[in-house]
């Protein structure tokens, strides 16, 4: 009985490579935005999310903040890719403001542009693209500075509002937003 | 291969029948969301959200070719015995696996019972072939193939400490002898099928303990520990228990971006011999190994892995990971088939 060995090699390479795309052409088939959408975070965070989508429907930043008519609204997450993710699938296909912006979610390190930014506890309070961004956090977070701090009260994510910063960074925030922030 | 694309398909569409079932929440939910919605809404009172089941598929390929004795190369010459002009020794013998190959579809089910506590089970679906040489007439080159179901794992997951940075965790189990070992084929020990070689075997034949022991580092570098054991238990039908195995596995892991983790690896693992043997594999004479995958001393030995991939998360519920791995380093209770890479692909889903 006579074999091939470099036959029988080459079928093995074939199987894996018809494998991997037999994988890729299911996933992709079946990673339907809905199922795309459904996430492992917990509720608090899709409700920050939601918020920090919100948030960009009512603040204004000036044009000077972006280099086109076209640029989108960066909000940067920092250290969390799950939350990213969620985010992501959020803002996909919406678009906010006046001037109909999308959104760009991206990764807060390496980044050098965020319109609006969400930080963990523990943020490097050296990083300077922080300075000209809509910074967002929790209430025990002692970063500076920070416009919008989230809190809980009676079980409800209610959300402060920095005025100071806000004059500080030229932005223009909604009556409607401020109306149901605590003013600081 | 028409088989193993039935078994994704069915898998497939069992996780898309699932994903209907358990549809929770989404991101599009979210954003429709006003902000008076989100002012009102409870966040305490939280429905589950978290996902309880996981379903994973993955198809592992290895291949060992050439041969070591401890850890100095074997040619194909030395180990073959070339008849009575030739010296008949421990290291030498009539028949000489060449090639082996070795793939399997291991499906896993997850069922996360607790924050804390997961159980898994695990089947793999084993096939393997073996190319041979020999300096038996009508069996100078010859292939031996097996397949079927191979031993089903049953295990508890432990999380002793889980925080946003650190991770600990006990992986306990029992692998049921559900793959086969008595697997026949047509060899040159005698006309017909006979028993074959411990190798090409789908099981152990006897209950095992598979335990881990884990710790992550977690974040955009990660790095996790694990050292683990697959202990045998008692002895086989056939007389004989496969060597216990020892892992000690460290992982470095980056975030190239949202979607993509590369990561690199290494492990040093540890295989002892097989006790007791199968006296069907023998054959009569002063030397009574056909092959030495046919002598239970032969087997085991130490290794040192590298291995490197990528894994893809597709979004929060799916996610691709392939890697390739390469020994760098082996040892073994020679003359043994030695391995010369390996390579894994696997698609999970949480829900």
């Amino acid at each position: 009985m006579s074999i091939d060995l470099t036959r029988r090699h080459l079928t093995d390479f074939a199987l894996q490579c018809r494998l991997v795309m037999t994988l890729l052409v299911c996933l992709t088939l079946f990673s339907s935005p809905d199922a795309q959408a459904q996430t492992a975070l917990n509720k608090e965070a899709k409700v920050k999310a939601a918020y920090l989508f919100n948030f960009t429907k009512y603040i204004e930043w000036p044009d000077s903040s972006f280099s086109s008519s076209s640029s989108p609204v960066e909000i940067c997450i920092d250290r969390n890719p799950t939350l990213e993710a969620f985010m992501r699938a959020l803002v996909k296909s919406r678009k906010v403001g006046k001037q109909q912006r999308t959104l760009q979610i991206k990764s807060l390190q390496g980044s050098d542009k965020c319109h609006l930014s969400y930080l963990s506890q523990d943020i490097d309070s050296s990083s300077e693209v922080l300075s000209n961004s809509v910074n967002v956090s929790e209430a025990n977070n002692s970063f500076d500075p920070l416009a919008i701090l989230f809190f809980q009260q009676n079980g409800r994510l209610r959300f402060e509002i920095n005025m100071k910063e806000i004059e500080r960074l030229d932005i223009a925030v909604s009556s409607e937003l401020l109306k149901l922030a605590r003013i600081k | 291969m028409k088989r193993y694309l039935f078994m994704i398909g069915t898998f497939v569409t069992s996780l898309l029948a699932t994903q209907s079932i358990f549809a929770q929440s989404t991101p599009a939910e979210f954003a429709e969301m006003s902000l008076q919605e989100l002012f009102d809404l409870d966040i305490e009172n939280e429905q589950q959200t978290s996902p309880k089941w996981n379903l994973s598929y993955q198809y592992k390929f290895a291949e060992f070719d050439g041969y070591l004795d401890g850890d100095k190369s074997l040619s194909l010459d030395e180990v073959l015995w070339s008849g009575p002009e030739e010296t008949r020794t421990n290291k030498n013998f009539p028949v000489v696996p060449t090639v082996i190959r070795q793939r399997a579809h291991l499906f896993r089910v997850g069922y996360q019972y607790s924050n804390d506590v997961a159980f898994y089970l695990s089947a793999p679906f084993i096939k393997q072939d073996t190319d041979h040489i020999s300096i038996v007439e009508n069996y100078d080159q010859f292939i031996i193939e097996t397949d079927g179901v191979g031993d089903t794992v049953l295990s508890v997951n432990y999380k002793f400490v889980d925080t946003e940075q650190h991770k600990w965790w006990v992986n306990l189990g029992v692998s049921l002898p559900t793959g086969s070992i008595d697997e026949l084929g047509d060899t040159p020990r005698a006309p017909g099928d006979q028993q074959l070689p411990y190798t090409m075997q789908l099981g152990s034949g006897t209950f095992d303990i598979p335990v881990e022991f884990n710790y992550q580092h977690i974040g955009y570098h990660d790095f996790s520990l694990s050292i683990s054991a697959m202990l045998r238990t008692g002895t086989n039908d056939r007389q004989y228990r496969l060597g216990n195995n020892y892992r000690l596995s460290a992982k470095y892991s980056f975030e190239v971006n949202s979607d993509f983790k590369w990561f690199v690896g290494s492990d040093f693992q540890y295989s002892s011999d097989i006790s007791g043997q199968d006296d069907s594999l023998l054959v009569d004479g002063a030397i009574p190994y056909p092959a030495g995958i046919t002598n239970p001393a032969l087997y085991g030995g130490r290794k040192i892995n590298m291995r490197t991939g990528l894994t893809w998360r597709i979004d929060n519920q799916f996610s691709l990971t392939t890697e390739i791995g390469k020994p760098l380093y082996q040892n073994l209770n020679g003359p043994q088939p030695k391995e010369t890479w390996r390579s894994a692909i696997q698609m999970s889903a949480s829900f």
